[in-house]
């Protein structure tokens, strides 16, 4: 988050003044913490489920802001997203009971984000939005009492919804609070004794982040 | 701000609380088997009598799993003449009195179990409970054979009910199985005897089955299940059987609904579809009751049918309207539906939906009940 920081702030003193913020391209860094939902996974044996513990997710985005330049859409941004997100494997559950795991869950996302803005007399700005992309699910190297449990990666359709609150720093930079719900659907896996499994992947997100004006 | 960010936080964690996965059904097949512990269920046995091992696996000591079914079986070289395993699942025949040692195997772990005794014991007791039963007819009865062999001090009990040889006497009284469960025919007492013999010795053991007169068992309701749409009726019938299967044809029933805004039922057992929902159907006799389930469709959509899609001007078109309700229930309606078409001028339309054009062109017709409709065009030619 400190280095997300620097970098936003670095970029403020770098961009011209001149380029006051009326719309135009637009750069977001942001990072925070990423819950992932409980998930089931099914494969010919039955079915076993995974709970991760809260992780962390950092991204960045690059988007233009249409701002008021097009009244006939409306006041908002579209955006092209990259993201990573981790959760650690907290524990495997299995007919016979749960067992403490390892390794990780991580899901390296782009996404093409649609949002909407409400500019009122408040000095926050609010928006809502959607997003849809691809993701990469990868179980790195997950174990269950020190025995291999899945070790593979797919790659799927992901889609999002956000919302926050941006607060103008200076006439180019923003402060930007949002939570992300992000679903990928439904990856399959192959699990370390070669069955296949149809897994799940949704996380809920709570980031923080600088976006800037060109 | 703070009071936003909370708020966040708190969207979050009953976000990530709704859809909880199902309670697994796949075992944990992951962990590694690291020791498998056989156990018995009797510690000795007499030779002519059978035990049931279990073997349950330790996987990395993180939990432990009842494996008899996976895991191979055998009895150790030079056992072979007193224990022998009759299935794959842990069932073994004591054949000689001696001492075995036993092994269960699965992915490459071994558990043994030592001296497993198959006692020359002789038997001196052979016990059959219950010692008397009395049964309606029809009905069975579980009897269990117990041994004693030996001696005190080194004296043992077995179960021996799948050891033992069953025999009902007179067999026109009762049937017994050889696993101990007898089967009442005729009313009357019969004799329940349980034999054991082995190399050692042979015992037997008697007990008394009285069967008496059949009882009232159940009634049953036929259908067992039935789908009405709203406004038709049903006849249900009753039937009383007694404990050896015959019908009590002397049995009156009494018939109610669980809930008479769905359906009502007569005293005679006619049920009248009253609106969507479902209700069981109860026949009451002295002795007890069955039941039914009834439900009732929900008109889904109209289809309206006609032998031919035009009509000539004065010509007339018998339109047929179909009911679609839920359960998979259809039925002509025809005359229960509002008919309409448009344009209005282009044709009549009567009650029991009549067609008969006046204007050339096409006509849409409606049928229309409880707010649900169906459409169909007639083209009107010259």
């Amino acid at each position: 988050m400190k280095y997300i920081l620097l970098a936003g702030c670095l970029l403020a003193l770098l961009a011209p003044a001149a380029f006051a913020a009326e719309g135009g391209f637009y750069l977001t860094l942001h990072g925070g913490a990423a819950m992932v939902d409980d998930v089931e996974n099914d494969s010919d044996d039955g079915t076993f489920n995974f709970s991760f513990d809260p992780g962390w997710q950092a991204g960045a985005a690059l988007g233009y802001d249409l701002r008021d330049a097009y009244p006939n859409i409306g006041s908002g941004r579209v955006e092209m997203e990259f993201n990573w997100r981790q959760n650690e494997l907290d524990e495997a559950d299995f007919k016979s009971g749960d067992i403490a795991g390892s390794g990780s869950i991580t899901a390296a996302s782009v996404m093409f984000n649609t949002i909407g803005e409400y500019r009122g007399n408040l000095p926050w700005i609010t928006y809502v939005g959607l997003g849809a992309g691809a993701t990469r699910i990868t179980l790195d190297d997950l174990r269950v009492a020190d025995s291999s449990l899945a070790d593979d990666d797919d790659i799927v359709f992901a889609w999002q919804v956000l919302a926050g609150v941006a607060r103008q720093l200076t006439p180019r930079l923003y402060l930007d609070l949002g939570y992300r719900y992000f679903a990928a659907l439904d990856p399959e896996f192959t699990d370390a004794n070669g069955e296949d499994f149809e897994s799940e992947y949704v996380t809920h997100n709570l980031t923080l982040g600088l976006r800037m004006d060109f | 701000m703070k009071r936003l960010i909370g708020a966040i936080w708190i969207l979050m964690l009953l976000l990530a609380g709704c859809g909880d996965p199902d309670d697994p059904t796949r075992e944990n097949d992951f962990v590694l088997l690291t020791a498998i512990t056989i156990q018995s269920v009797n510690p000795q046995i007499a030779a002519g009598t059978s035990n049931q091992f279990f073997a349950i696996g330790n996987f990395s000591g993180e939990f432990t799993r009842d494996i008899t079914d996976a895991a191979t079986w055998q009895v150790a070289a030079g056992n072979e003449g007193v224990l022998q395993f009759t299935d794959t699942a842990g069932l073994a025949n004591g054949k000689a009195a001696g001492l075995a040692d036993i092994t269960a195997s699965l992915n490459g772990i071994s558990g043994a179990l030592t001296g497993f005794v198959v006692s020359d014991a002789i038997i001196q007791q052979l016990t059959v409970t219950p010692a008397t039963a009395s049964v309606a007819k029809g009905r069975r009865q579980q009897f269990n054979a117990q041994g004693l062999f030996g001696l005190p001090p080194d004296s043992f009990t077995q179960d021996l009910t799948g050891s033992v040889t069953w025999e009902a006497t007179p067999s026109g009284v009762a049937t017994i199985n050889a696993a101990g469960l007898a089967q009442s025919v005729a009313v009357g007492d019969a004799d329940i005897n349980a034999t054991f013999a082995n190399t050692y010795g042979t015992k037997s053991g008697t007990a008394g089955f009285a069967v008496t007169p059949a009882v009232f068992d159940r009634v049953e309701v036929s259908p067992a299940t039935v789908t009405l749409p709203p406004g038709e009726t049903h006849p249900f019938t009753a039937t009383a059987f007694m404990s050896d299967d015959t019908e009590q044809t002397s049995a009156t029933f009494t018939w109610s609904s669980s809930d008479t805004g769905v359906a009502t039922i007569s005293a005679t057992g006619v049920a009248t579809a009253v609106a969507a929902g479902s209700t069981n159907i109860t026949a009451s006799t002295g002795g007890g009751s069955g039941a039914a389930a009834l439900t009732v469709g929900t008109l889904q959509s109209i289809e309206i049918s006609a032998a031919s899609n035009t009509v000539q001007i004065g010509g007339e078109l018998q339109l047929i309207a179909t009911g679609k309700y839920s359960g998979n229930v259809s039925r002509v309606i025809t005359s229960q539906v509002n008919w309409n078409r448009v344009p209005t001028n282009a044709a009549t339309i009567d009650a029991n939906g009549l067609f008969k054009g006046s204007l050339t062109g096409p006509v849409t017709v409606t049928a229309t009940l409880n707010g649900i409709s169906g459409t169909k065009e007639i083209t009107v030619t010259q």
